[in-house]
C-alpha cells in the first residue's frame, strides 16, 4: 500500500486560472481524479488574489478538503518560487486526515488554538499528530499551541509553520475548504497506521556564556542578569540602544538571534527566539514567549552551517521513518534562513541538500514561514518526552509514509 | 603503631598533601590562563561580529545604490524614447521625400541620417530591455506558435543586408517542426540578435547556416557562420553586459555589447539553453535548445466560459 501524491506549481497571472491549473497539474502528476483525493494542501503568495485563487482551486477539487495558507516564498520538489501557488494532492488508504480551523487569534490566541483542536478531535478522537498553520501576526504562537495542548494533552506531536506575506508583516491568509481566513488557524489531524518522521534543526551556534532571564512578560524579554535586555546586543554588536531601536533589530537579529538553552536527550539544544523590536525601557520584544529563569545565549548563524543543519534535519526525519521511503514531505522553512542566504542560488542549495537526503523525486511541499512548530529536538518516538515548541529560524520537516 | 611507622605515615601524608597543593596551584594557574584566553576570545568575537555587521550594512547600501542606478537608467531610457520616436518619424518623412525626388543632392545624407537614427532607437531599446531584465520586470507572455516561422521572418528582414555583402544564407527548417510555447516578441529579439551577429561578423562571400529540428521534447536551433570567430579568451565573458570580443572591436563593427546579454537572458527565462562553439578566423556556431511546453499547463477547456 502506498500514498498517491502529486505536487505542482503555477505562476499564471490570472489567480482563478492559477488555482485551477495547479490542482489539475497536481492531480495529473498523482494520477488521481479530484473526487479520489484525501487531502489537498495549497501554499501561495499574497501577490495573488486569494479569493479568486481559492475559488479556482475549490472548483477543480469539487469541494474536497483543502488546507493551506500564504507564504514568504513557496517550495516544492521542483524548485523554490515566489509570487506563485503550489499544491500537493494526496490519496491515502491508511491515513485519515481531519481538517480544522479557527478564527479570532487576535482576541484570544489560546482560545483559537483550543477551538481548532476541538474541531479536529470531534471529527477524529484517534488523532496522534497535528499539522497546523497559525497566523502569528495576530497573536502569540506559544499561546496558540497551549490552546491546542489543552485539548490533546501535554505531550502531543504538533508540526507546522506560521503563514507569511512576502516579508511585509501586514496580513496573512489561511485556507480551510472554501473558507478564507486571516488572523486564524488551519490544519489537519492525522490518525491511522502509518509512519512519520520529524526533523528540526537550525544550525545557529552559541556565543559566549549563558545569561539568565531575570525579568520577562510573555514575549517581552525585560532583563538579563539584572540588566536591561538590550545590553547583550549593545555588548556584542557595539551599538547603543538608540541605534538598535532605529536600525530595526529584526534585521540584525536574523544572523544574531537569541537562543534559549534547553536540555534534551540529545544534549544541550537552543530554541531560537528572534528579537523583533527594542523598546524604550531597553526591553526586547521577541517573536515568541520567554520565561523568567530560562538561560539565553547569543547565537551566530552562517549559510554553511544552516545548509548543513537542513541536511541534518532531513537525516533525522529519515531516521524516524525506520528505513521507509518518505512518500510526502512537508517543509516549514523560516524566512530568516532565506534572508541569511541572500541569493537565490543559496536557497536552492539548501533545498537541494534536503533532497539529496530525502530523494530528488520525493513529493515535497513547503514554504518560508514566520515561525515553525515542532517538538523540541524532533522527539516523536518517546511521546512522554515530546515537547511541542514554537521555533524561529529553523528548518522543520514532516515526512509521512504508509 | 610504632613511632617509626607513624613517622612514615606522616611523611607520606605530607608528600600527598604537597602533591595536592602543587596540583591546586597548577589548576589555579591554568584556570587563570583560560579565563584570560576566554576574555581575549570574547574580545575577538565581538570584533568579528561588529565587522560582520558593518559589511552587511555596506552590502545593503550597495544593493540599494544598484537598484537606484537601474531605476535611473530605466527612467532616462524611457524619456529618450519619445523624442527619438519623433526624430525617427521625421527622418522617415524626409527619406520618403527624397525617394520621390531621386535627384535630391541630400539623398545620401538623409539615408545615412535614417540609418543612424535607427541605430540609436535600437540602442535605447536595448538599454530599456536590459534595465527591465535587471529589475525583474521582463515578464514573458507565452503563446503557442512556430519557431520555424519566426526564424523565417527574421531571415526575411536580413535578406537585403546579407545579399549586399554576398553572404549566402542556408536554411534547414523541417516542415514537420511542431509548434511550441514561447513569448513571440522576446524570442524574435533573442534570435534576431544571434542571426544579426552571424551576418555582421561574416566577411563577404561567407555563409550563414540556420537549422531547426525537434529532439525529445525540445527544439534545437543552430546558427552557424564562417565569420571572424570568437577568440578563446573571450568565451567566458561573451554573455556579459557590454562585453565585446577583441576582434569584434578591431573590426570596428558597431555593437553595444548588450545583444547577447539580452538573448542569453531570454533563452534562460524560457528554461532553454544556449551554447556556442567558435574558433578565431574559422567561424561560430550557436546552439539553442528550447522546451516545447512551458510550465503553464494548457487548462482543460471545460472550466473556461
Amino acid at each position: 500500500m502506498s500514498l498517491q501524491v502529486g505536487t505542482a506549481f503555477s505562476k499564471n497571472t490570472d489567480p482563478k486560472h492559477a488555482g485551477l491549473e495547479v490542482i489539475e497539474q497536481a492531480l495529473e502528476k498523482a494520477g488521481l481524479k479530484a473526487e479520489e483525493t484525501s487531502l489537498t494542501v495549497i501554499f501561495s503568495s499574497i501577490a495573488m488574489n486569494q479569493e479568486k485563487l481559492l475559488q479556482g482551486a475549490n472548483e477543480a477539487l469539487g469541494g474536497k478538503s483543502i488546507i493551506g495558507c500564504t507564504t514568504a516564498g513557496e517550495i516544492t520538489d521542483s524548485g523554490v518560487y515566489e509570487e506563485s501557488v503550489i499544491a500537493m494532492v494526496i490519496k491515502s488508504e491508511a491515513i485519515t486526515f481531519s481538517t480544522g480551523s479557527a478564527a479570532g487569534i487576535k482576541k484570544d490566541a489560546q482560545g483559537a488554538g483550543k477551538t481548532f483542536a476541538e474541531e479536529i478531535k470531534e471529527k477524529d478522537p484517534n488523532i496522534h499528530a497535528i499539522m497546523m498553520m497559525p497566523d502569528v501576526l495576530a497573536g502569540s504562537g506559544s499561546a496558540i499551541v497551549e490552546g491546542v495542548l489543552s485539548v490533546v494533552g501535554e505531550h502531543f506531536i504538533i508540526v507546522g509553520g506560521a503563514p507569511g506575506d512576502d516579508y511585509l508583516f501586514k496580513k496573512t491568509y489561511q485556507y480551510a475548504g472554501n473558507r478564507l481566513l486571516d488572523g486564524g488557524i488551519t490544519g489537519i489531524g492525522l490518525s491511522g497506521e502509518f509512519s512519520m518522521g520529524v526533523g528540526v534543526r537550525h544550525g545557529w551556534i552559541p556565543v559566549g556564556e549563558a545569561q539568565e532571564v531575570t525579568k520577562a512578560d510573555g514575549a517581552k524579554l525585560i532583563e538579563l542578569n539584572g540588566a536591561p535586555a538590550v545590553k547583550i546586543y549593545e555588548d556584542y554588536l557595539g551599538k547603543k540602544t538608540e541605534e538598535l531601536k532605529k536600525e530595526p533589530l529584526a534585521r540584525l537579529a536574523i544572523v544574531y538571534p537569541l537562543g534559549i538553552v534547553a536540555e534534551t536527550a540529545q544534549g544541550e539544544e537552543y530554541l531560537i527566539r528572534d528579537p523583533i523590536t527594542v523598546n524604550d525601557d531597553g526591553s526586547i520584544t521577541l517573536a515568541a514567549e520567554i520565561q523568567k529563569g530560562e538561560k539565553v545565549k547569543l547565537m551566530v548563524g552562517s549559510a554553511e552551517e544552516s545548509i548543513e543543519a537542513a541536511k541534518v534535519s532531513a537525516q533525522k526525519m529519515m531516521h524516524d521513518l525506520d528505513g521507509k521511503k518518505p512518500e510526502a514531505v512537508f517543509m516549514f522553512n523560516c524566512i530568516a534562513r532565506k534572508k541569511l542566504y541572500g541569493v537565490k542560488e543559496k536557497h536552492e542549495e539548501e533545498i537541494k541538500a534536503v533532497q539529496s537526503i530525502i530523494g530528488k523525486d520525493t513529493p515535497l511541499l513547503g514554504f518560508y514561514t514566520y515561525g515553525e512548530q515542532a517538538p523540541l529536538g524532533g522527539e516523536i518516538k518517546n511521546i512522554k518526552q515530546c515537547d511541542p515548541k514554537f521555533h524561529n529560524e529553523t528548518m522543520v520537516l514532516f515526512g509521512i509514509a504508509e | 603503631m610504632g613511632s617509626q611507622e607513624l613517622q612514615k605515615l606522616k611523611a607520606e601524608h605530607e608528600k600527598t598533601l604537597k602533591m595536592f597543593i602543587d596540583r591546586d596551584i597548577d589548576l589555579r594557574q591554568t584556570n587563570k590562563k583560560l579565563e584570560q584566553e576566554q576574555k581575549e576570545n570574547k574580545k575577538t568575537i565581538k570584533m568579528l561580529i561588529q565587522r560582520d555587521i558593518q559589511f552587511r550594512q555596506i552590502n545593503e547600501r550597495l544593493e540599494a545604490m544598484d537598484r537606484e542606478k537601474s531605476q535611473f537608467i530605466s527612467i532616462a531610457a524611457h524619456q529618450l524614447r519619445t523624442p527619438l520616436t519623433a526624430i525617427k518619424w521625421l527622418t522617415q518623412i524626409l527619406q520618403k521625400d527624397t525617394q520621390k525626388n531621386p535627384h535630391n543632392p541630400q539623398k545620401e545624407q538623409i539615408n545615412k541620417l535614417n540609418e543612424i537614427v535607427q541605430k540609436v532607437v535600437n540602442l535605447v531599446g536595448d538599454i530599456l530591455n536590459v534595465s527591465r531584465i535587471e529589475e525583474g520586470r521582463f515578464g514573458l507572455k507565452y503563446s503557442k506558435a512556430s519557431l520555424g516561422s519566426l526564424l523565417k521572418d527574421i531571415l526575411k528582414t536580413v535578406e537585403v543586408s546579407a545579399r549586399s555583402r554576398k553572404i549566402t544564407i542556408k536554411k534547414n527548417i523541417g516542415p514537420k517542426l511542431p509548434e511550441s510555447e514561447f513569448d513571440p516578441e522576446k524570442m524574435h529579439l533573442a534570435l534576431a540578435n544571434i542571426i544579426d551577429n552571424a551576418i555582421k561578423y561574416t566577411p563577404t562571400k561567407g555563409t550563414v547556416n540556420i537549422k531547426a529540428t525537434k529532439k525529445d521534447s525540445q527544439i534545437t536551433i543552430t546558427i552557424s557562420d564562417t565569420g571572424i570567430g570568437i577568440p578563446k579568451e573571450d568565451h567566458g565573458r561573451l554573455f556579459d553586459k557590454f562585453y565585446r570580443g577583441n576582434n569584434a572591436l578591431k573590426q570596428e563593427t558597431e555593437g553595444t555589447g548588450l545583444g547577447l546579454f539580452i538573448t542569453h537572458n531570454i533563452i534562460k527565462a524560457h528554461s532553454g539553453t544556449i551554447n556556442f562553439d567558435s574558433r578565431k578566423g574559422v567561424g561560430t556556431t550557436f546552439t539553442i535548445t528550447l522546451p516545447i511546453t512551458q510550465s503553464s499547463w494548457p487548462p482543460r477547456k471545460k472550466f473556461y466560459s
